[in-house]
């Protein structure tokens, strides 16, 4: 698959957040969709193939731990990779987080190269692939 | 519905779940102590529609014992009782500011993150002094939740902190700062960005360049328009950002000399793909007035383009530009009799004309 298909979905209710991975991501060239909360995440991913998720802990609506489970229980997501992306930094919300079945447990703020290299990484990417890709951005 | 108090509470508590949401709206017409205590743990019920009826009830209440009461709901371990009390304090931020301002000092950093992210989302402008009172938080992310905060309010008192942090610490919090400047509508704040463009490293300028073009603040534009001179990598930010501003605008602040440049620059960026149509639109208005020569067949692909207003843009450029060459299609289109583009086309085949440039 082409570097350029890879749909990498960012879940949060902060926009600011949401910018701020985008940024990050921009260099790999990966195409980039955006939900404020868990409910807006499983509409976008009914709709789209997605390759990746970033998810937040704490989002109205309905929470990552609780998108985690809806999408691991629906036979047409449950493969998602899903690294939950957020502040707190807690044990039991790091367990909860991989129970309920999230590939990764990452806390804020984490570094733009580190959080590059991983999706890259479960992508299945390098960073040079990354960039020759975009240069056959026609 | 008709339940009486005693008979919503014991429904509240006992009841299939569509009993327990019904109460918990019903419970609305009693505020006193045993209600809301009933209602706020009804927060913690495993089921969202009796959760958001609790909400729903408690924001009708909505006084400071209930902001008191729901404090403890944020420490829970379920993530879900924590959003939904997160939430309610954002409704009722305004009943009982001086209990968040001593959550903001609470020992626990995420304690401290919530308060910032409930005065944040209360809109509420008197909360940005405690949270420019954060900034000094030892905690990244808590200085990083109240930078945020302070965008969110549009707070101008922030802009000096906010420019200063934008330029030292962490990533996160030096891209949340320009990310908040942007929201700030205030003429400092736009020229705190044309300050930053020229002092942050180059992986931040992109941001930098975002965040003027969220302001679309005319004043910006000679800034921008050097950069683009300095650093012509930056174009496929910069490009984007001027052909939103108004045009003349851009156009007045340009020398002679510099036009020829911008053209072949905005000319590039028409022949890749990955644009807005918005921004497709403003590129071609921009090329059109900056009234310099470029390839007519620039402009082949987009007066074809089955969005409207990308074609009348496209028309519009032919037509100021004196591209005799596209005459025959603009004649194409005319042909094919879609009345909102009939006028426009006219005017450049008229046009054209006149100043014969037309191609025999």
């Amino acid at each position: 698959m082409n570097i350029l298909s890879k749909v990498v979905l960012l879940v949060d209710d902060s926009q600011t957040v949401r910018r701020m991975i985008e940024w990050v991501l921009k260099p790999s060239g990966f195409r980039i969709l955006h939900a404020a909360d868990g409910i807006h995440a499983l509409e976008v991913l009914r709709a789209e193939k997605v390759d990746l998720a970033f998810v937040d802990l704490n989002m109205p609506r309905m929470d990552g731990i609780e998108l985690i489970r809806s999408v691991r229980s629906d036979k047409k997501l449950q493969q998602l990779p899903i690294i939950l992306l957020t502040t707190e930094n807690r044990n039991e919300d790091r367990e909860a987080a991989l129970q309920a079945g999230a590939n990764l447990f990452l806390t804020k703020p984490s570094s733009p190269a580190m959080l590059r290299s991983t999706a890259e990484s479960i992508l299945g990417v390098s960073a040079s692939a990354a960039t020759e890709g975009r240069k056959v951005q026609p | 519905m008709n339940m009486n108090r005693e008979t919503a509470l014991r429904e509240l508590s006992q009841g299939s779940p569509d009993l327990q949401r019904r109460a918990a709206r019903v419970l609305g017409r009693w505020a006193d102590d045993q209600v809301l205590s009933a209602l706020i743990g009804a927060l913690q019920s495993p089921h969202r529609a009796i959760r958001e009826a609790a909400t729903d009830t408690l924001l009708e209440i909505g006084d400071a014992r209930t902001v008191r009461l729901l404090l403890p709901l944020l420490r829970s371990s379920v993530p879900a009782v924590r959003n939904s009390a997160r939430l309610l304090l954002q409704g009722l931020a305004k009943a009982a500011p001086e209990i968040l301002i001593d959550l903001s000092r609470d020992p626990d950093v995420r304690m401290r993150i919530f308060a910032a992210n409930i005065m944040t989302e209360s809109g509420d402008h008197d909360l940005a002094e405690p949270l420019l009172d954060m900034l000094n938080d030892a905690d990244e992310n808590v200085r990083d939740a109240a930078v945020v905060g302070l965008g969110r309010l549009g707070a101008p008192e922030a802009i000096h902190r906010l420019e200063a942090f934008a330029t030292e610490g962490g990533s996160w919090t030096r891209f949340s700062a320009i990310d908040a400047l942007s929201q700030i509508p205030s003429s400092e704040a736009t020229r705190a960005l044309v300050r930053l463009l020229k002092t942050v490293p180059a992986e931040l300028q992109e941001p930098v360049v975002e965040a003027l073009g969220r302001q679309g603040a005319p004043e910006a534009i000679a800034s921008l328009l050097q950069k683009l001179f300095e650093a012509p990598s930056l174009g496929a930010a910069i490009i984007p950002v001027l052909s939103q501003m108004p045009a003349s605008e851009v156009v007045d602040r340009l020398s002679a000399v510099d036009r020829p440049y911008l053209a072949a620059a905005i000319s590039e960026r028409l022949q890749e793909n990955g644009q807005s149509p918005e921004v497709t639109a403003g590129s071609l208005e921009l090329l059109g007035k900056l009234g310099v020569q470029v390839a007519g067949s620039i402009f082949i692909r987009w007066l074809a383009n089955p969005q409207r207003r990308i074609q009348q843009a496209a028309i519009r450029a032919v037509h100021r530009l004196g591209l005799g060459e596209l005459v025959p299609m603009l004649r194409q289109l005319q042909s094919q009799g879609d009345p909102l583009l009939a006028g426009e086309i006219q005017a450049a085949i008229d046009g054209i004309a006149l100043s014969g440039k037309e191609r025999a």
